[in-house]
């Protein structure tokens, strides 16, 4: 679990950070509002769908996107506020590394893995040979791979030793925080398994913080102490990972959890306790346009009332946890009721 | 075995690839019959998607079917020439695959791409194509068809697009619809309509469907039948229950051990230790030998049979054909 010390500041603090892309009629609002406290050692797994923000979250963390309001704050120091030589000053110490999705895509095909692991080192500016392939095998050995590895290119290894070259990589600068984007997603289960459980043993052995954007949330279940879900833009919810998945207080939470799929789908059911037809609301047609000003789901969520045309602060409804929804105390004894009048909801 | 008619059926099935030098399937059989919902399962590389691809008669540049046979509603279709093919594809065989934005011109709207596959196919008249374009954009369940028929593909989220795609799948009324890791690029809630809405076409249409993913939680929520591929083989096949609740094939079970449970509870993630044989790898007795936690040395001896282990059940496995004759 978290090894966060109560009371100390967290590593990474993302303060109501609103990022707009695009200029003029093209803008388009992506975050609205975000806050995320990040502390050492701790997991926080990050979902939503296409389009809600997620990986534009991950490129405002690291200094790739200027955020319109609020700031990004690491290690106390406010990074979204530096500028030109200041700011590159502060990517180039590398406290904060993304890892992509597509370690064939992210990799240089032309470079050796040697290469590829050296060339945050290269960038930090160090220059003893020795030192650098000190550092090289070193990060390789933590993500357990050997010195046979050096000399291939990314074409010559499989997808799961490629993604564990991309987090060596990311390893060999010594961060103080990972964000991983969709890490496992284009992996078999087994080696997304493995590649999960290497992040867990690391953030124990490093002490790192691991932010891992994901759409699986059954294996995020497995490894993450926290969950962050958004929702156009919007921190829906944000909580301890076991609180959530047992009573999700938000509408769209439930909703994702209903949507997953199952092996357990031709055994009984009673561990979900409502089903995916009565979370699901309107979707599918032409784009739905939201009232301006309203909940952001409101247009999916079955359980929209008239007071939902005021966006919901994000409120807390726990220790550590929020929630934006204004009807987060009815809507699931409303779900059951209407379960137990139209009868089991189960059928297909 | 009674016959209950099949719309696809494969036997002995080889393709080679890399141009002849190394055979990626070896020997793949099976049936598919009306109205049958099959999932293809395996890690990537075991064969399942060159497979499907072999079934549609578009197999990648350098590979091509070495021995055996498809045959499609009882005729034999593995040398049909392209003519032959195109004639299949649309009307008899629909296809959706993973991206469905690649396989849509962007510039023309999607109901004109719809229209087009109708009047060409069905020799259908403009009036009465766009009424039918319309009826199918219905049937799949988006929303407004009217306003979505003047839409180009860029202007469609990812799950609208593969509704267009299964439209235009079936648009044509086809016997089976072969759908290759259809739902892989969509967030999860599209993913489950998708899933719901085959199951509705299966339902309405009495259409067959192969399909195939890498994700068992996905396959066991949708299938009435799976297959597990490995290494270019089947290795167990059966009636969904059946693999997920009594899986008798020691790589089945090992892919139950690491898949999604949608239990969402902290649990310990599984691997599967070692890694699959190369493709075209040559070897003699068990592919999965190397890797299983239960292999007797008679594994690596010879050649492994598929036996029946069950009612429509059957397993490559030594240990599965010893409690057979034991019992």
């Amino acid at each position: 679990m978290s090894t966060e010390v109560a009371g100390s500041p967290p590593l990474l603090a993302v303060e109501s950070v609103d990022v707009t892309l695009g200029r003029g009629w093209r803008a388009n609002q992506v975050l609205s509002g975000v806050d995320l406290d990040v502390w050492p050692g701790e997991i926080v797994g990050l979902v939503g769908e296409t389009g809600s923000g997620k990986t534009t979250l991950a490129r405002t963390v690291v200094g790739l996107v200027n955020p319109r309001r609020g700031r990004i704050v690491f290690e106390g120091q406010p990074i979204s506020a530096l500028r030109r030589g200041a700011r590159r000053a502060e990517r180039r110490r590398g406290h904060v590394q993304l890892v992509f999705q597509d370690p064939l895509r992210s990799l240089d095909p032309d470079l050796t893995v040697a290469e590829i692991v050296a060339e945050g080192l290269r960038i930090r500016g160090e220059t003893d040979r020795d030192e650098i392939r000190w550092q090289v095998t070193r990060a390789l050995e933590q993500v357990g791979l050997d010195a046979t590895m050096l000399e291939r290119t990314p074409g010559q290894i499989s997808g799961g030793q490629r993604q564990r070259v991309s987090i060596a990589r990311a390893l060999a600068v010594e961060p103080r925080l990972l964000i991983c984007d969709e890490p496992v997603s284009a992996l078999d289960a087994s080696t997304r398994n493995y590649v999960l459980r290497l992040l867990d043993e690391l953030r124990t052995s490093l002490g790192l913080a691991i932010v891992i954007i994901s759409h699986d949330l059954s294996s995020l279940a497995g490894i993450a102490d926290r969950m962050v879900v958004l929702y156009q833009g919007r921190i829906v919810e944000d909580g301890p990972v076991d609180r959530v998945f047992a009573t999700p207080r938000h509408p769209y939470t439930a909703l994702l959890m209903a949507s997953a799929p199952n092996i357990r789908q031709h055994s009984v059911r009673h561990d979900r306790p409502l089903s995916v037809h009565q979370l699901r609301g309107a979707s599918s047609g032409p784009l739905p346009s939201a009232g301006p000003g309203g909940c952001v789901f409101a247009d999916r969520c079955p359980f929209a009332a008239a007071a939902c045309a005021v966006q919901p602060p994000l409120e807390a409804v726990g220790e550590r946890w929020s929630v934006a929804c204004h009807r987060h105390e009815e809507w699931g004894t409303l779900a059951q009721i209407a379960t137990r009048q139209e009868g089991p909801a189960h059928a297909r | 075995m009674p016959d209950f008619g099949e719309v696809l059926r494969l036997d002995d099935l080889h393709v080679s690839v890399h141009n002849g030098a190394a055979t990626a399937v070896r020997g793949v059989s099976l049936r598919v019959r009306p109205g049958e919902i099959v999932g293809l399962v395996g890690e990537s590389g075991s064969g399942k998607t060159l497979t499907c691809r072999a079934v549609l008669g578009v197999l990648p540049p350098g590979c091509a079917v070495e021995r055996g046979t498809v045959s499609f509603g009882g005729a034999d279709v593995t040398s049909l020439s392209r003519r032959g093919w195109e004639r299949l594809h649309g009307s008899e065989l629909g296809a959706v695959f993973q991206d469905p934005a690649s396989y849509l011109n962007p510039v023309l709207t999607v109901g004109g791409q719809l229209t087009e596959v109708l009047r060409v196919k069905l020799g259908l008249g403009r009036r009465a194509a766009h009424r039918r374009a319309l009826e199918l954009f219905e049937a799949v369940g988006l929303r407004q068809p009217e306003q979505v028929f003047h839409l180009i593909p860029a202007e469609l989220s990812g799950g609208m697009l593969q509704r267009v795609m299964i439209a235009i799948a079936i648009s044509c009324d086809p016997q089976l619809l072969v759908a290759d890791e259809p739902t892989t690029a969509l967030d999860v809630t599209i993913q489950a309509e998708v899933l719901e809405l085959l199951r509705k076409l299966r339902e309405e249409r009495g259409m067959a469907v192969l399909f195939v993913s890498h994700d068992l939680a996905v396959i066991t929520q949708l299938c009435d039948r799976i297959v597990v591929f490995y290494a270019g083989e089947i290795v167990e096949s059966g009636p969904a229950e059946e693999i997920t609740q009594q899986p008798r094939h020691p790589y089945t079970q090992a892919l139950l051990r690491v898949a999604s449970v949608g239990d969402f509870g902290r649990r310990e993630l599984e691997v599967i230790a070692g890694q699959p044989p190369r493709v075209g790898a040559d070897i003699t007795g068990c592919r999965f030998a190397a890797r299983c936690p239960v292999a007797v040395p008679e594994c690596a001896a010879g050649p492994v049979r598929s036996v029946p282990v069950g009612d429509q059940h059957q397993a490559r496995c030594v240990l599965a054909a010893r409690q057979v004759v034991t019992t």
